[in-house]
């Protein structure tokens, strides 16, 4: 019997939808298959850096498992707030709103 | 915002979206791979989905000794937008993904991600209880696992020593 403790390791880069709202952008990642907790979604130095990593047993129990690494970036241009980033992890997608800073906001002008 | 990986699996996805004229090649992108994979697999679950869908959702089949599990990836559907049928041993997955936000909601800055219609077809064995299919559906994935027939279940003997 051979132990099969060797893992393939597949690398994906994830399908995303980005639009952009008035207040905000909506960045939305398909990660099916994932728990909540093996998703990192971090922001260093004005770039959004999604990963996540997902094992799976590929046949019978014993026999090498597969894991799916999850990785894609995204340079944020000056105008998004990183301080009030959300995620929400549902149903195997990935939903991250970056709001945008109040002064880069629409504003109406009234006339005097 | 801008991206700074570029994903060529997707690339010709992002251009037929853009410019419907691609969308042919799309599918025959698909319908290549598909065919290859076949021919060279010589799958036990073989692949019989049809020409022409919007999408084609991505699946692993794996055997263990009771079952084949077949995991479809479909994040972020509906449930009940996803239909599952048996007939003349051909298992069909079909459904629609729907666009969660308001047509006209803000700029589209990228589309990667499918929508429309879906279906994938497969030729199952003979030698799996039908009436034991199992399916279910979490986190964007939908599991189906097709229980074996006992006369499908590998035997152990055990070999005496004497």
């Amino acid at each position: 019997m051979t132990n099969g403790s060797e893992k393939t390791i597949h690398t994906l880069i994830p399908a995303v939808d980005i639009r952009e709202k008035k207040s905000s952008y909506i960045v939305t990642l398909d990660i099916p298959g994932a728990d909540k907790e093996q998703i990192k979604a971090q922001i260093e130095n004005n770039t959004l850096i999604v990963t996540a990593s997902i094992e799976t047993v590929a046949g019978n129990e014993g026999s090498a498992g597969i894991i799916k690494e999850y990785r894609r970036e995204f340079s944020l241009a000056n105008d998004v707030d990183m301080h009030t980033v959300e995620a929400k992890y549902d149903l195997g997608v990935l939903s991250i709103t970056l709001n945008k800073k109040a002064q880069f906001l629409p504003k109406e002008i009234s006339i005097n | 915002m801008s991206l700074i990986q570029r994903n060529p699996s997707t690339e010709i996805t992002r251009w037929s979206r853009e410019f419907p004229t691609f969308r042919g090649l799309e599918s025959l992108q698909r319908d290549m791979n598909r065919i290859f994979d076949q021919f060279f697999r010589g799958d036990v679950l073989a692949d019989d989905t049809m020409f022409g869908r919007d999408w084609t959702p991505a699946v692993d089949v794996v055997e263990n000794n009771d079952a084949y599990i077949l995991k479809a990836e479909l994040p972020g559907m509906n449930k009940d937008d996803v239909k599952i049928t048996l007939e003349n041993n051909i298992l069909t997955i079909r459904g629609e993904k729907k666009d969660e936000m308001e047509k006209n909601e803000g700029n589209v800055h990228r589309m990667e991600r499918n929508y429309g219609m879906f279906e994938r077809s497969f030729t199952i064995p003979g030698t799996i209880k039908p009436n034991d299919i199992d399916a279910q559906y979490k986190d964007g994935i939908l599991t189906l696992s097709l229980p074996k027939a006992e006369e499908a279940k590998p035997k152990k003997i055990d070999v005496k020593v004497k």
